[in-house]
């Protein structure tokens, strides 16, 4: 007797060992609190409607250093899109910089501080180029998951749970808490209550990493009108500049 | 009886002719439970064993970066700062010259001038960083040695200063170089004390603080300021870049010029062409 139900366990382990090696998706569903996926869907649905908009973000970054000695670093990030090809990104920290234009055309990254620029030609599309600066350059464009033409999507990839956190304020500005978990980060949405769920505050917290470095963006500035003129995603060379070029990852020179 | 699994026919048959008669000896609901626990072990060994996703980490402050794959492992070394292993209490303590050139050594010429019985400190090992942003170097704790030694401030090449820091003196070629804390090396020059490039196989006991890592091929190389040193004997000796090592800074006095269009910059022998790699700007070292 214990022989036969032996074998009939060592069944179920083998079919479900093959089913698992077929399929690495999560075993189990996403257990997302309807709230909190109603409050995201609502706020992504309005970004991915916006047609053209801007927005200020002050950014606070964990540093873990080699001593072992958590710090938080800060910088500003300046977004201006156009959907669905066109996008300029400013983002400074101290004494140094660093920008992003894409025109529908080609891609080019502009290091303020050492007055050097890159420029290649990019697809068609928001989406597309900032997977080709990902995928290809190793460049993981600030802001980007209020760029894409559909936010609650890409940012839902991977989720396996969320709840709804009740409502706070952000600088004074009613917001409805929300969070989110998937394997490799938690991240936390604060949503405008009101005609306008635009984000608040964004919090990702890298919980695999040593010391569970946090990112902290709180958004400002939201404008909606579509008032920046073509030319704000066209790069001109800054005086002194010159162009260098932009090595793919996994292609930059072999070292010696 | 009806069998909740498919077993071999030999096994089901087993199970049909003897699980009444074992039900009636230990009880239906311990049988139910011994083979429920068993199926359960089976489970919980499956999802022991099944591996999690490995992702490499990179792409801080982005949700949609977090769910993309890992990129295949770059070639090329990475570049990164390492840990500053401060030089040890061996320095020499007079602010002044005189006192501090060391008399005339017998050979070897070029000595790493450690004090006997003072540890040195190998280089540590330090992990890439777990995620990388395009604008990660942009923080001035990223350079210089980072918080836990402040963020030194160098002397130009070049510069002229009439009182020494606090240093130690180094013989090479019958010439005096005093070697500071912060990783510059000086010359007396009219009682005054220049700051110069450090010659060549000249040997120092310990690195300063804010050099980077750069791995080419199967040798480690430490970087400042257009400075290369290579671990050697539990000193570390200053060295000629391999040609195509890729370093994260120019060294201060590099003087940009344009060939064919293209922009180099050019210090002491060596060209460094800038480029844009992982979304930050690095140089590749080449002689002229």
């Amino acid at each position: 007797m214990m022989r036969a139900t032996f074998y009939s366990a060592l069944l179920v382990f083998l079919v479900a060992s093959a089913r698992a090696g077929a399929d690495p998706a999560p075993a189990t569903q996403p257990t997302v609190d309807p709230i909190a996926d109603q409050i995201l869907r609502q706020s992504c649905d309005f970004l991915a409607q916006s047609p053209a908009f801007a927005v200020h973000a002050e950014i606070w970054k964990d540093a873990v250093l080699p001593s072992g000695h958590k710090i938080q670093v800060t910088r500003s990030v300046d977004l201006d899109l156009r959907r669905p090809d066109r996008l300029h990104v400013d983002a400074r920290a101290h004494k140094k910089g660093r920008s992003i234009w894409y025109d529908g055309k080609t891609l080019t990254v502009l290091d303020r501080e050492k007055n050097l620029y890159s420029v290649v030609d990019a697809p068609a599309t928001i989406d597309q180029t900032l997977d080709l600066a990902a995928q290809t350059y190793g460049i993981t464009v600030p802001l980007e998951d209020l760029a894409v033409s559909d936010p609650y999507t890409s940012s839902m990839k991977n989720v396996s749970t969320g709840g709804y956190f009740g409502d706070e304020p952000v600088l004074g500005v009613s917001c409805r808490h929300v969070g989110f978990s998937t394997d490799r980060i938690d991240w936390q949405l604060w949503v405008a209550d009101g005609p306008q769920p635009l984000p608040q505050k964004l919090v990702i917290t890298y919980k695999n990493e040593d010391q569970t470095p946090q990112y902290t963006a709180i958004f400002s500035k939201w404008n909606l009108t579509d008032r920046a003129a073509d030319l704000a995603f066209q790069f001109i060379p800054p005086p002194g500049s010159a162009r260098i070029p932009l090595v793919p990852q996994n292609a930059g020179g072999e070292q010696p | 009886m009806k069998s909740i699994f498919k077993v071999s026919s030999k096994g089901a048959q087993f199970l049909s002719s003897h699980l009444p008669a074992y039900r009636e000896r230990k009880g239906s609901a311990l049988f139910g439970y011994s083979r429920m626990a068993i199926v359960f072990l089976a489970f919980c060994t499956l999802m022991a064993l099944t591996p999690a996703a490995a992702l490499a980490d990179r792409g801080q402050g982005s949700i949609r970066a977090a769910a993309r794959p890992a990129p295949a492992p770059p070639p090329r070394a990475p570049v990164h700062a390492a840990p500053p292993p401060r030089a040890p209490a061996h320095a020499e303590p007079p602010p002044r010259a005189p006192a501090h050139v060391e008399p005339p050594h017998a050979p070897p010429d070029v000595h790493p001038d450690v004090h006997p019985g003072v540890p040195l400190q190998p280089p540590p090992h330090v992990d890439v960083q777990a995620h990388r942003d395009w604008d990660d170097n942009d923080e001035d704790t990223q350079h210089a040695g980072g918080f836990a030694h402040g963020a030194p401030v160098r002397a130009i090449r070049g510069q002229r200063v009439h009182d020494l820091p606090h240093h130690i003196s180094i013989i090479f070629n019958n010439q005096n170089y005093f070697y500071d804390d912060d990783g510059s090396y000086y010359q007396q020059q009219d009682g005054d004390y220049v700051v110069v490039q450090p010659p060549v196989g000249a040997i120092v006991a310990a690195l300063p603080p804010g050099v980077a890592t750069v791995v080419a091929g199967p040798t480690t190389y430490y970087y400042l300021d257009g400075v290369f040193y290579i671990a050697q004997d539990n000193s570390f000796a200053v060295v000629n870049p391999p040609a195509g090592i890729v370093v994260p800074d120019l060294p201060s006095g590099a003087n940009q010029v344009v060939v064919n269009g293209n922009v180099y910059y050019q210090f002491n022998g060596f060209n460094y062409q800038p480029s844009i790699q992982d979304g930050v700007t690095v140089y590749t070292v080449t002689p002229m």
